[in-house]
């Protein structure tokens, strides 16, 4: 697998594996949480903005999310607030409370921001409301460590620290009764990566913590796992190729020294069979993000970089001068798809 | 850039001797006993500068006292010392979760979680200015190609210790001896003169006397290109005489030759049209200095 392109310092990165503190936006500013600090970097020119520094010892950012027109930057505190931020004037906007413990994950969909919390449970705000809570579950029992919307924005699937894997009905949430559509209860480690297929949206992948090390795929339509393969090593991240049909994995620790550890590893779909591996991270990757292009790959390792990959590009369109234009144009090997 | 790696390689040549001498004098078993060194990482040591090596050696108790990292924080009658304590701006709060502890780890000691062995996570070198987001690209592949440089050399080192101490002792020559032969004659007679101790027959150690006085002479490349040629038939020759002339003898007669057939060369040197222009025109350049 080819090199990062690009490798950028990322001092006092929390080398924490319930965080989620790196989202790439879609207007392609990168908004990663060093120590008590948040920054926003612009991609394309490189421009470091410090949009936060929190004061408080006890307190520091441990979730960050952008929200789908990228106006609004919201962060979860370790103090169980979220914060959210109006990217473009620099400005916090609004704190939204309904957590008694520390936000590890967020999502948006919509106007709807859903937050999982070490409370174990995880609340639906409305942020045009003033009252802005409007259901809160607790169905997990640990952590809730993962939380991702489908791209249709009607189906939400919840990792826990309890090993289990929620799927929600957008509908069907509700604070009065735990109406969720499936537990998935196959792993055996804490579930912090999870994914939505692009091309399929009842297809979900899920990647286990270090104990269980295992890259699930899942049919939404019946509950089912169509696919499974061991990886040995934690998952802390799991990426969705838009281009072609592949599946990128960040990994951590593992029970033994295997050749995925600390590394990134892309799989082809459906056959999961393995593509090529990275060899840079000197210590366990933590965080993944996909650049709005779904063109280049971020990741942040415990080594204190954030490595940038220009791995989901689509190959290069070879010119065969031999053939004439004619044949190129009728050539299937000119064609953009693979 | 190149500076910098050029400052690294000083750096581990210092850590390395530093390193044998602590072995030599304290023993391979009780070393830590007399001298207490406080290593942080020790793939760090391996490739840090000599200030790092330094403030290695110096530090004591008291290095988590200070509440700042940075650059030159000056001790009393100390040299400048440079580290990392981001550990101590961490969070007070400790990173928790079964998933935030290695299992590596975990077997050997349950204690160590999160940060590891509470060594610096970055590769980064301890003295390089760090600031968020900033691109490092160029740095983290000079470092990785160092690292692996080192690693390749730290094998060849365990292969044969000797060959690598030579080296050491001079960057200049090059591994193999041969080669360092093959250049004393032809290339730089005169700055290897001294260098060279047991490599180097008696034979041609004896000839180095009348390359002086070839020197001096306002030789050009051609007439220097001749001496190794000189040098091969003078040796070839004494191999064949008798084996009854002792050592010091066939020196003395080998350094006669030499200096005959040198000597000749020169004169037929100085009889070549080339030489005799280059005469005049010296004799021409003093006339003219003196109108």
């Amino acid at each position: 697998m080819q090199k990062e392109s690009r490798i950028l310092d990322a001092p006092n990165l929390k080398n924490d594996y319930y965080l989620n503190i790196v989202d790439w936006g879609n207007s392609n500013l990168l908004a990663v949480a060093l120590g008590s600090d948040v920054y926003t970097l612009n991609i394309s020119n490189f421009a470091v903005c410090k949009l936060l520094h929190i004061v408080s010892e006890n307190d520091y950012p441990t979730s960050l999310s952008w929200s789908q027109d990228s106006k609004t930057l919201a962060i979860g505190h370790m103090c169980s607030e979220i914060h959210l931020w109006d990217a473009e004037a620099s400005k916090p906007i609004r704190i939204l409370r309904g957590h008694q413990e520390k936000v590890g994950s967020i999502a948006w969909n919509g106007s709807i921001l859903t937050s999982g919390s070490y409370d174990r449970a995880i609340v639906n705000h409305d942020v045009r409301a003033r009252n802005s809570l409007t259901c809160h579950m607790k169905v997990h029992t640990g952590e809730v460590c993962g939380l991702k919307w489908s791209p249709t924005g009607n189906i939400l699937a919840s990792g826990g620290n309890d090993n289990r894997v929620y799927i929600w009905h957008a509908s069907k949430m509700s604070s009065s009764a735990c109406n969720y559509m499936y537990c998935l209860k196959e792993h055996t480690a804490a579930v912090k990566a999870l994914a939505w297929c692009p091309y399929n949206y009842d297809v979900l992948a899920s990647g286990g913590g270090t104990k269980d090390g295992c890259i699930k795929l899942w049919n939404l339509q019946k509950g089912t796992c169509i696919n499974s393969i061991s990886t040995k090593t934690q998952i802390s991240g799991l990426l969705w190729n838009r281009h072609h049909k592949e599946i990128l994995s960040g990994h951590g620790y593992g029970f033994h020294r295997t050749e995925l550890q600390n590394q990134i590893c892309l799989w082809k779909y459906p056959s999961m069979t393995k593509i090529g591996t990275s060899m840079h991270h000197s210590s366990r990757v933590l965080h993944l993000s996909q650049s709005p292009d779904g063109l280049t790959v971020v990741s942040a390792g415990a080594d204190e970089t954030i490595r940038l990959w220009k791995i989901f590009g689509p190959p290069k369109i070879e010119k065969e001068s031999r053939s004439g234009s004619l044949d190129s144009l009728l050539s299937l090997k000119e064609s953009p798809i693979r | 850039m190149s500076e910098a790696r050029d400052r690294l390689s000083r750096a581990e040549n210092v850590a390395a001797v530093y390193a044998r001498w602590r072995r030599a004098i304290n023993g391979s078993g009780d070393g830590g006993n007399r001298i207490r060194v406080r290593i942080e990482d020790p793939e760090e040591v391996r490739t840090t500068t000599p200030f790092r090596w330094g403030e290695t050696a110096m530090t004591g108790p008291r290095l988590g006292t200070q509440a700042s990292r940075g650059v030159g924080r000056g001790r009393p009658g100390g040299t400048p010392r440079i580290w990392r304590q981001r550990h101590m701006l961490r969070s007070p709060r400790s990173v928790t979760g079964r998933e935030n502890i290695s299992p590596a780890v975990r077997s050997v000691r349950g204690r160590e979680r999160g940060r590891g062995r509470g060594r610096a996570a970055t590769s980064l070198p301890s003295w390089y200015p760090r600031t968020p987001l900033q691109d490092i690209t160029a740095i983290t592949r000079a470092i990785q190609r160092r690292r692996a440089s080192l690693r390749e050399g730290e094998d060849h080192q365990n292969e044969s210790p000797s060959s690598i101490d030579r080296t050491v002792d001079d960057p200049n020559l090059s591994a193999s001896g041969a080669q360092l032969e093959h250049d004393i004659s032809i290339v730089t007679p005169f700055s290897a003169i001294g260098n060279r101790k047991s490599h180097v027959v008696s034979v041609a150690n004896s000839l180095r006397t009348p390359f002086p006085k070839v020197g001096n002479k306002n030789f050009n490349a051609a007439s220097v290109g001749k001496v190794p040629k000189i040098l091969h038939d003078i040796t070839n020759q004494n191999a064949g005489e008798s084996e009854y002339i002792t050592p010091q003898k066939k020196l003395l007669n080998s350094i006669d030759t030499v200096e005959k057939v040198v000597m000749d060369e020169l004169r037929k040197l100085k009889r070549m049209p080339t030489a005799k222009k280059a005469e005049r025109e010296k004799k021409v350049r003093t006339l003219m200095s003196m109108r």
